[in-house]
């Protein structure tokens, strides 16, 4: 059975009972589609004016499922349990940049209480590493909610027993130990600080990303030692009877006093190493908003802390569950700021240009393969007869390239028109969907009530998603 | 053993075995139309999957991966029109077969192909992973480094388009990746004070301008181009034991071709199935059938495209280096899951490694029931009009690229590698090594730096550590092959026999 081009392209026409089924089928979910979101759009008309008569969006700098993202879940469920807010709480996940995208988008945001940022000490580091020219100054800081504890690690066939031992390792010969710790990150200026407390002490810091990566460079015996987290550590740290080349050894908590965890490793303070390091979660307000919205989100994030499900997922965590506010914050922040600046003087390897050298290889290959297609061409100088002959088949099978370039232009339209944030998501994905397929449809016959139907089907589909099941902040 | 039982809990529930229902559907049918391809659907599907949990996630990934493989034969085969570029083999022999009046032969030939292919390449997954993912847990640095420059030097040689072109698209790609933070130094670099350019250009944009977006821009350049298909009978594809017998050998040589070359960093689908038939009619006993609709040629195709699916796992769940540009979108996957594949994912999420095996196999068996069984209606779902399908995919290009991270920025990134793509394109330069190479660059970078780092500064250990070593020995050698080794093939070629004979004289003294 061959089908005709007709056949195909208008499915409408034929009757067969399935199809009329199908069809229903699709009519019935846009037009509940089409209901739900007449509605909500309803809802939002109605409103009070007392803060919050809006949806509160929380951005966290870091991507979802990640550990800021786990831990702002939980304090948005404590939140929600404690009966804070009537409006609902949006997490918008903005990763990138250690941080910087995220707290960029809240610095600049409207100072009116609706866009709060969740973010640990990185905010001071990313300032001091020069990434942003801005750092907690640039903010209200709403309060302190949760630290967790850094510990040193080393593997547990190490000579190396304890921070002491490091220290001296460390100054009888300098930058023999090859301490792990991500440059411009809080644990970079920690293993700074630790060298400071040792005359001569000198480390040969590397870089070397996540957890794993570093934990996996330790076993190989590719660095000596490194700063972890305390749940990095406990996920670690393998099983009893491990060899002891294939596990790893706390020597030591960045804390004044032990944790109640790992009670048999030392803190630094008590070795009498004076370096804290402890990574604090801050929610921080764009400057200029006003107390009482501050106060505000204040008491709510204590209630929320003070939560028994809050309390007990934040221990699963291994975070401590600190809360800090007002002059016990400022002073806090102080503190952390103080500890980073003065070893903030920058030492580092100079590495070669790398990118440099890529953008110039590149640049030559194109050089080469420009050469070569000309060279090709003039080779080919005598055929042209027959490029000519080729060219025309070309073009005749590329016959729509107006079609193509009008599509794309109506698409950058459209996304321009969702950027101004004037029209639902709805609206500007069925008016795209519509256009293009009218314009397509010029060329290849389909039924017009059927692109209407699937423009409105993709726009509500794609609203509905993005606002009932992702929770996707839309402009 | 924690692991396995977790994953196959997730696999067996009623979500993880209907994800893989609809995941080899949903992959079936991109492959199956043309100018859809896996990879658009799952760059596509991953901003979907971002709240939901891990081990499903990479269940309805993998699903689409192992579906998208197998469907391109059924427009390969009716169509004379590939799926998907994994498939372009395929038409050689499918095609005149189904015209000759076999095309239930000729997609069943097919569907036992990517079974057994998909089968054998899933042992070795299941074999290799785990000892390759040990040794590379002893690989440093500089080790690392060697290892990526080997993948990149492998795409460009072995990638069929020329060496200048292939290798100025990974170079370009690497290129695109420079911007944003540096992360040996933690410093930003190339941002033009911009600050959306600190975390630089993301690879979901990226992969949707460069593939999607420029595909289905192509595809409307070529609207009226939708073909006729040769109608299927309602004869069963179901072939009996004895074809599988006559084909054994053929299968299971194309099937470890398929593996092996899956497994090589950077290469994909379409050459593992390239290689396989070349073998296949090198040892045939009647070579001048191949392309005139000869089994061995389907069977040799199909085994391998599905074989390189096990076979690029193995790198990526054991090193985290992506084997082709759909590994580089589930690497993503499993990064934006909070998993860093690698030697830890072993140990750290065995349940993980466990799901990803699991899915492949279920998925493989769910996908060649499906082809047997609905073969009549896959072959119609490839005909839908593409006024329908079209502007549907744009809807989704725009609205996936927004949702990776809720801003605009990554939207404009997708439009202007949607050009740069055509740009490319019309200039005859592959998109793979550019993908390839975006990945792989920072990689090499970071290791390089950190390697230094931890050196002092010395480039000394690339060459006195003796796996680093090889690596690079090894990848200049490539290199040299491929400037110089087509021009000598060509040489011996051309040279009358006698010269061949003075060289293998050569040779043995």
């Amino acid at each position: 059975m061959m089908k005709t081009p007709e056949a195909i392209a208008a499915p409408v026409q034929s009757a067969k009972p399935f199809r009329v089924i199908l069809r229903l089928i699709s009519w019935l979910i846009t037009s509940c589609l089409l209901l739900w979101w007449l509605g909500s759009q309803w809802d939002e008309r109605s409103g009070e004016s007392v803060y919050p008569d809006r949806p509160i969006q929380i951005v966290v700098p870091y991507a979802a499922g990640g550990g800021s993202d786990t831990f702002v879940r939980i304090i948005q469920q404590g939140l929600i349990d404690a009966g804070e807010f009537d409006q609902p709480l949006v997490i918008i996940n903005q990763p990138g940049g250690i941080g910087t995208i995220g707290s960029r988008e809240v610095k600049n945001a409207e100072p009116d209480g609706y866009k709060i940022l969740c973010h640990h000490n990185a905010i001071i580091t990313a300032k001091l590493a020069e990434t942003v020219d801005y750092g907690p100054e640039a903010f209200e800081p709403i309060a302190l909610t949760g630290e967790m504890s850094m510990v040193i690690l080393v593997r547990a066939d190490s000579e190396i027993l304890d921070l002491d031992q490091l220290l001296s390792a460390a100054s009888e010969q300098p930058e023999a130990i090859k301490f792990a710790a991500n440059k411009g990150a809080p644990a970079y200026y920690a293993a700074l600080q630790l060298e400071k407390a040792r005359d001569g002490a000198k480390f040969t810091i590397v870089s070397s990303g996540g957890g794993a990566d570093r934990y996996t460079k330790i076993l190989g015996g590719h660095l000596d030692a490194g700063i972890f987290s305390l749940s990095e550590y406990l996920d670690f740290v393998a099983p009893e009877g491990t060899p002891p080349d294939r596990d790893v050894r706390a020597i030591a908590v960045l804390s004044k006093e032990r944790h109640e965890s790992i009670p048999s490793v030392p803190a630094s303070v008590e070795m009498g190493i004076p370096v804290v390091l402890r990574n604090a979660n801050y929610w921080w307000a764009p400057k200029g908003t006003s107390s009482e919205v501050i106060t505000r989100l204040a008491d709510a994030l204590r209630d929320a802390m003070d939560q028994p499900s809050v309390k007990e997922e934040l221990s699963r965590l291994r975070l401590d569950p600190t809360f800090a506010v007002g002059d016990e914050l400022q002073e806090k922040l102080f503190e952390t700021m103080r500890g980073f600046e003065q070893v903030a003087e920058s030492r580092t390897l100079e590495l070669p240009r790398f990118d440099l050298y890529l953008a110039a290889l590149t640049v030559l290959l194109f050089g080469i393969l420009s050469l070569q297609s000309l060279s090709a061409r003039f080779r080919a100088h005598d055929l042209t007869s027959q490029e000519v002959a080729a060219s025309q088949e070309v073009g005749e099978v590329v016959t729509h390239r107006l079609l193509a370039v009008s599509c794309f232009a109506v698409v950058v339209a459209h996304v321009l028109a969702f950027q101004s944030g004037w029209f639902a998501l709805a609206v500007v994905i069925g008016s795209m969907v519509l256009s293009t397929g009218l314009l397509m449809s010029r060329f290849v016959r389909v039924s017009k009530l059927a692109l209407l139907e699937l423009s409105l089907l993709t726009g509500l589909g794609t609203q509905y998603l993005f606002t009932e099941i992702l929770m996707v902040a839309l402009p | 053993m924690d692991g396995l039982a977790e994953a196959i809990d997730a696999l067996f529930s009623l979500y993880g075995l209907g994800v893989i229902l609809v995941g080899t559907f949903l992959g079936i049918t991109v492959g199956a139309v043309p100018g859809l391809t896996g990879t658009m659907l799952i760059a596509l599907v991953l901003p979907l999957t971002y709240g939901a949990d891990p081990l499903l996630s990479m269940t309805l990934l993998i699903s689409i991966y192992v579906g998208a493989v197998s469907g391109g034969m059924i427009t390969a085969t009716l169509l004379r029109m590939p799926g998907t570029p994994a498939s372009i083999i395929t038409t050689l022999d499918g095609y005149p077969m189904a015209r000759s009046g076999q095309p239930e032969k000729a997609l069943g030939l097919g569907v036992m192909a990517s079974t057994v292919g998909g089968g054998v390449s899933w042992c070795f997954l299941v074999l290799l992973t785990g000892p390759i993912a040990v040794l590379s847990s002893h690989f440093g640095f500089f080790e690392y480094f060697s290892l990526v420059m080997m993948a990149l030097v492998l795409i460009a040689s072995v990638g069929g388009a020329s060496l200048t072109r292939a290798l100025f698209s990974g170079f370009l790609g690497v290129f695109f990746a420079m911007p944003g933070i540096n992360a040996a130094t933690g410093r930003t670099r190339w941002t033009f004070g911009i600050t959306e350019m600190n975390d630089g250009f993301q690879l979901l944009p990226v992969l949707i301008g460069l593939f999607a977006v420029n595909q289905v821009l192509t595809d409307i350049l070529k609207i009226e181009d939708q073909g006729e298909p040769v109608s299927i009978g309602s004869r069963s594809l179901w072939l009996g034991p004895r074809q599988w017998l006559n084909h054994g050998v053929n299968l299971l040589r194309s099937s470890i071709i398929g593996t092996w070359i899956g497994m090589l960093p950077g290469i994909g689908a379409n050459i593992g199935s390239v290689t396989a038939y070349t073998v296949a009619k090198g040892v045939s006993r009647q070579p001048e059938r191949f392309g005139h609709g000869c089994e061995e040629g389907i069977v040799a195709s199909e085994a391998a495209n599905n074989a390189t699916i096990g076979g690029s796992l193995i790198p990526l769940i054991a090193m985290g280096l992506p084997g082709s540009v759909v590994e580089a979108v589930l690497l993503g996957a499993l990064v934006i899951h909070g998993l860093q594949p690698g030697p830890r994912l072993f140990s750290e999420s065995p349940d993980m490694v466990y799901t990803i095996m699991g899915a492949m196999l279920l998925a493989n068996f769910v996908m060649a029931i499906m082809m047997i069984g609905s073969m009549r209606w896959l072959a119609k779902i490839a005909s839908i009009p593409k006024p329908y399908l079209l502007p549907v995919i744009l809807a989704f290009c725009v609205i996936g690229s927004y949702a990776l991270a809720n801003r605009f920025f990554d939207v404009w990134v997708m439009l202007g590698f949607a050009v740069l793509g055509i740009g490319l394109e019309r200039f005859r330069i592959p998109l793979a090594p550019f993908i390839i190479g975006f990945v792989l660059g920072p990689i090499a970078e970071k290791n390089l730096s950190l390697g230094l780092q931890a050196s002092g500064g010395s480039f000394l250990p690339l060459v006195t550590r003796p796996l680093s070593l090889l690596f690079l020995s090894l990848s200049v050698a490539l290199l040299l092959f491929s400037i110089f080794g087509s021009r000598l093939k060509k040489g011996w070629f051309e040279r009358p026999e006698s010269i061949t004979g003075d060289f293998d004289g050569e040779v043995r003294s």
